[in-house]
């Protein structure tokens, strides 16, 4: 017996522009576009304060962003990263400045040591998210609101608010402030971040197992695929990026700070869904999210640059936001027809 | 199990068993899904497991994929007894299984779902090429073309069908089971397959092959095996295999029993639809018509689109083209609440995903339908009184069993749910009735039951529309019998055409032209 | 049923559950402070729960459908600013009723969110928290530009004493408590839409087919949210006696778990009128307790956190 593939002559504009969404995605033409009207349009913009703070805010979103779409991919939400931003920033300084102690001479040993602890820290919560969520199956979205609760609510009492001083010189310079060839050292982490998640998801058995999880969960279990741990690995991960985001806040700050990353779950989360991944799961692509990060980044600095109230700024990456998943929608309820015929 | 004795089981000769369940039985609450049934298989043999749905099968067969944990009885698997199987001790002992709801993940692609969570790698690395080379051969093997590269969820449910045969066949199974694999196959495709199934015996896999085709079961089963109601009651070798003998275990009366005589009388013309398509391209080109006093059944593949005719006729679907006629006026079936004040209700085919909120009690469920009626609110507020006593009343006359409103649907019996769906036709003045799979997954019990209402409904003057996949129901039930093969109606049987022979040669597109206007 | 069963669906019953949480507080903290008790105390958990029971009846709206409103604490604090403003503008004392007139612009507000939350969720199939997240941002920065950031004091004083009203001796928000339970009970438990709401949250596809109009309750539930926590909103406002831009700030999260922990299944469907009431009176009863026994605010941060897991756990055991 013989089938043709499905290959549907692509006829409507309507029907070219889902296409052009599902190979592309909204992500690298938006981000061109407004890249290039602000070389255009503002010399302010290529100015290479702006740049370095551009490409700073680039890597941060896009980091957040990429430990969020492994949650997303599996069907699930982790709103948690904000507080983990916030642990591990004071955890990182809180361990490195106690060890100053114990050993003054070894400041960079005890600057490794510091950000090993953050990091840990943050894939240790991101484990506790997926157990909740995977073991007990509580409703991801109001779970990790909780945990949000108890991991501020304890960084708030371990810290009393108030910033912890004292991270080594080290880690400001070389991390906070740290260039190779003029460009933020953040930035390479980034760019070596999005292919090691595009390599996990593309090139390994894991990633596909990420992807058949929230494909079809059930599926993937008959198949002899642990959910649970493919769970409970994404939701490490997004603690993981997470707490980098918030050692880098740290040694960028000079000190360790409770009130860090409120903005930073909404934002990753942004990026994401820009990014073109499926809020119903099964999707992702890492390279997409990088420029759905890079346009959040540079709509936010042409904001600044004209001025506009930053209070008002959130309003436009409310509207983006609500864009980007109605198109998401519609591209899927396309699909859906497809896969009906 | 070793490579060895897998060789051994691929070898084995004819007197050995490759697989032997004895006295295995299972309860889910009260419900005795197993009841002490037996079951065996031999090497290279086609061993047909025959009975309605609800009989067991389902149940049979995840036993030995280890889905369901028996509670009592004896597995032997190649001479071994194994206890009860796990997922990877089924998979281990080279059983699989190709299920009706497949188990793929749509937005992966055709290589990736074949390989899933047995992926071949290279120092971690997926090994891509060697992975594609693998299943080419398989494909070819079978005599499938699929795109390796496509995505799942593009693909129609016969690629999909073909997808799951050869991810069970990368495994090398020495026990295949197969669940309705034709069920949505068109006749080419059904050949190819039954081709397949025979290289395999020949091969020396054991093969589970469920069905309710006779035309295959004539033409593979070499041993058939009767369940029902979760019990034992026969095996049949190939030789002497008859339908009526098989239908007649199987339902555990005679054809005639369970099947009322019921006294067609068609009546004026309730719905007319000619040349219907819909939006969704699932219905190409329908047309039917539809009298008071009469049922007329609609018989179709999965998937052939006789589902969404109904949907469309309700307002679920949006339609493209074509026109519906009720009563002689053209209408335009905009959402549901239209319909019923129409005094037309649908009657979807799974209750728990479509027809019923199962977590809200019979009350609820069985008012839904009326909210709107004066009888049931007003000024926007319920009349609990008056809900209560209709709700009663119909659930009375349906013969719901317990007779209790306060119960969740969700922990009722298959049957009963089915009964507190067709009481919301009830509740209000409902004259067309379009059933979807009215009997599906309901013990033999309760079908004769809601045949019997069915019987009282038309005698009444009622108009039914049966859209059924039981061709048995469709064929002994109805009036006269519309065939729809991929979105059309391409024959209309009354009379002494109501045959399976025709119906099956409308699946597959030989069939006879289909008659301007029918009257029995 | 066995008795087993019973027993087992007595105790995981949200009802239960709350009341004897509540008991188990009350006496602990009782135990541990004098204060806890009194006539004053009681009086004041009562009025502040009033509040919070108010914006955990507006969540549970949308919780029944399977929904969430993200937006649900910055309409509260936008409502809140344009309540105020009105109230202090000079035309607000033109026309004569200025806190009739400030009252319908605030609810009028919470419609118009309401209806793009409703519109977007229904009509459109979106995620509703995507969509909630979206407008959380508009709303957002609508509430701090309007206002530019700071509160709108100088509400006249005939607002301020709504909130200091006695009715037989009983402080309104009392009365409201009760009240507005009634009529979520009333609208849950007698109404045809409320029978909607829990057959479109239970299963929307069975709803459809049975002729509800499912779109339709959806976008209503949260038009009814956004209402409510308006309502909500401008009671607070004169309790307050500005219009705040960040007095919302905690709500979303608080009115979640309110209606969360007193019983509302987050899977759509399940829970009724009181729910609400028990989650916002164990939540009031556990932040004033550890205030009265001097238990850091941050404590109780997690404190809450925990609760929240516990409810959704025993949510998922009901099932």
């Amino acid at each position: 017996m013989t089938f043709a593939p499905n290959s549907a002559p692509v006829l409507r504009l309507r029907d070219r522009l889902f296409a052009f969404n599902e190979r592309v995605g909204l992500a690298l033409p938006l981000s061109v576009l407004i890249v290039t009207g602000m070389l255009l349009a503002e010399p302010r913009f290529v100015a290479k304060m702006n740049m370095f703070n551009v490409l700073r805010d680039f890597s941060v979103i896009t980091l957040a962003a990429l430990g969020q779409m492994l949650v997303l991919v599996t069907g699930r939400f982790d709103l948690s990263v904000g507080a983990i931003v916030a642990l591990a920033s004071v955890t990182t300084a809180s361990v490195s400045n106690q060890l100053m102690l114990v050993f003054p001479d070894m400041i960079g040993f005890v600057a490794v040591l510091g950000v090993l602890a953050g990091l840990s820290v943050g894939a240790i919560a991101g484990v506790g998210n997926g157990w909740l969520i995977s073991t007990l199956k509580l409703d991801a979205f109001i779970a990790t609101i909780a945990t949000s609760s108890i991991i501020l609510g304890a960084v708030f009492v371990w810290t009393y608010g108030v910033p912890v001083y004292g991270v080594p010189k080290v880690l400001t310079q070389w991390v906070g402030r740290g260039q190779i060839f003029g460009l933020p050292g953040l930035l390479y982490l980034t760019l070596v971040a999005v292919f090691i998640v595009w390599f996990v998801l593309e090139r390994t058995a894991y990633g596909r197992h990420i992807l058949a999880v929230g494909s079809n969960e059930a599926a993937a279990e008959i198949a002899g695929i642990s959910p649970k741990a493919i769970i409970c690995g994404v939701f490490a991960a997004s603690g993981f990026f997470a707490a980098l985001v918030g050692v880098y806040f740290t040694a960028r700050m000079g000190s360790g700070q409770s009130a860090l990353g409120a903005n930073t779950a909404m934002q990753a989360i942004t990026a994401a869904v820009i990014g073109g991944v499926s809020l119903r799961g099964g999707s992702g692509n890492p390279i997409k999210v990088m420029f759905g990060g890079l346009f959040l980044a540079v709509v936010g600095n042409a904001l600044n640059l004209a001025r506009v109230d930053s209070k008002f700024q959130v309003l436009v990456f409310g509207v983006v936001l609500l864009a980007a998943a109605f198109l998401d929608r519609a591209t899927d309820r396309a699909a859906r027809q497809e896969g009906q015929r | 199990m070793n490579d060895k004795q897998q060789m051994q089981a691929a070898l084995g000769t004819q007197d050995e068993h490759v697989l032997q369940m004895s006295d295995i039985s299972k309860t889910y609450g009260v419900n005795r899904a197993l009841d002490e049934v037996s079951f065996d298989l031999r090497p290279g043999e086609v061993h047909v497991l025959f009975g309605e749905n609800g009989a067991g099968k389902s149940t049979l067969i995840k036993v030995l994929t280890g889905n369901v944990r028996p509670d009592a009885g004896t597995l032997t698997i190649n001479g071994q007894s194994c206890g009860f199987l796990t997922l990877r001790g089924a998979k281990a002992a080279g059983i699989s299984a190709v299920f009706q709801e497949f188990q793929l993940a749509p937005s992966l692609s055709v290589v990736d779902n074949l390989f899933l969570g047995r992926e071949k790698t290279r120092r971690g690395i997926l090994a891509r090429a060697e992975m594609q080379d693998q299943a080419r051969q398989v494909l070819a093997e079978l005599g499938f073309a699929i795109d390796l590269e496509a995505t799942v969820g593009t693909l129609t449910r016969a690629q999909r069908q073909m997808v799951e045969i050869c991810k069970a066949l990368l495994l090398h199974a020495s026990i295949l089971i197969l669940d309705e694999p034709t069920a949505s196959l068109n006749d080419h495709e059904a050949d190819a397959l039954l081709d397949v199934v025979r290289k395999l015996r020949h091969r020396g896999v054991g093969i589970i092959y469920v069905s309710h085709r006779m035309r295959e079961i004539h033409e593979i089963a070499d041993r058939v095996t009767v369940l029902r109601s979760g019990r034992y009651i026969g095996t049949l070798p190939r030789a002497g295999l008859q339908e009526a003998k098989l239908v007649e275990m199987m339902t555990g009366r005679p054809i005639a029993a369970l099947y009322p005589e019921i006294r067609q009388d068609p009546r004026a013309m309730r719905i007319r639809i000619s040349n219907l398509s819909t939006v969704n391209g699932a219905v190409k080109d329908a047309s039917l018509t539809l009298r008071a006093g009469e049922i007329v059944g609609i018989a179709g593949l999965m998937g052939s689109g006789k589902s969404e005719i109904g949907q469309a006729l309700f307002g679920l679907l949006p339609i493209r083209s074509g026109q519906i006629e009720m009563d002689g006026t053209l209408i335009k079936p905009r959402n549901p609440s239209a319909m019923l004040a129409r005094h037309l209700c649908y009657f979807p085919p799974d209750r728990n995903v479509g027809g019923l909120a199962v977590s809200r009690p019979v009350l609820e469920n069985g008012s839904m339908t009326g909210l709107s009626l004066n009888m049931f609110s007003r000024f926007g507020f319920l009349r609990r009184r008056n809900e209560r006593s209709e709700v009663m009343k119909a659930m009375k006359a349906v013969r719901l069993r317990p007779l209790d409103l306060t119960l969740p649907v969700g922990s009722l019996s298959g049957g009963n749910m089915q009964k507190v769906l067709l009481a919301r036709g009830l509740v209000r003045n409902t004259e067309v009735f379009v059933f979807d799979e009215p009997t599906v997954g309901i013990d033999v019990g309760a079908k004769a039951e809601i045949y019997d209402l069915l019987k009282s409904l038309v005698e009444k003057g009622a108009a039914v529309l049966m859209i059924s996949s039981d061709l048995q129901e469709v064929l002994r039930l109805s009036n006269r019998v519309y065939v729809v093969t991929e979105g059309r109606t391409v024959a209309e049987l009354c009379g002494d055409q109501k045959t399976e022979d025709n119906v099956l040669k409308g699946f597959f597109g030989h069939a006879p032209k289909i008659r301007k206007e029918g009257v029995a | 049923m066995t008795t087993m069963q019973m027993t087992r669906s007595f105790f995981l019953n949200s009802a239960v559950v709350g009341l004897v949480m509540i008991a188990l507080l009350l006496a602990g903290f009782s135990a541990a402070s004098p204060q806890m008790l009194t006539k004053g105390n009681i009086y004041n958990i009562l009025v502040q729960s009033s509040y919070l029971m108010i914006f955990a009846s507006a969540q549970s709206m949308v919780l029944l459908t399977r929904g969430y409103d993200l937006s649900l604490g910055n309409t509260v604090s936008l409502v809140s600013v344009i309540t105020a403003m009105v109230l202090v503008s000079p035309w607000g004392q033109a026309a004569g009723a200025p806190i009739l007139l400030a009252a319908l612009c605030g609810l009028g507000a919470a419609v118009l969110i309401g209806g793009l939350n409703g519109t977007l969720v229904a009509a459109t199939g979106l995620n509703p928290f995507i969509v909630t997240l979206g407008t959380m941002y508009i709303v957002q920065a609508l509430g701090s530009t309007v206002s530019g950031g700071f509160p709108v004091s100088g509400v006249p004083a005939q607002f301020m004493a709504l909130s200091r009203l006695d009715v037989l001796g009983v402080p309104v928000q009392i009365w409201t408590l009760g009240l507005a339970t009634l009529a979520l009970h009333m609208l849950l438990k007698w109404s045809v839409y409320g029978r909607s709401l829990y057959l479109v949250g239970a299963n929307p596809t069975a709803a459809t087919t049975a002729g509800v109009k499912t779109r339709m309750v959806t976008a209503m539930a949260y038009v009814c949210c956004s209402a409510f926590a308006g309502l909500g909103a401008i009671l607070l406002t004169a309790r307050t006696g500005s219009g705040e831009p960040t007095l919302g700030a905690n709500l979303t999260l608080e009115a979640i778990a309110a209606a969360v922990v007193g019983g509302i299944s987050t899977q759509g469907g399940r829970g009724g009128a009181v729910a609400p009431l028990i989650g916002a009176v164990l939540i009031t009863l556990l932040s004033n307790g550890m205030d009265l026994v001097q238990i850091d605010g941050y404590v109780q941060q997690i404190c809450l956190g925990m609760i929240i897991l516990i409810a959704l756990t025993l949510d998922r055991f009901r099932r």
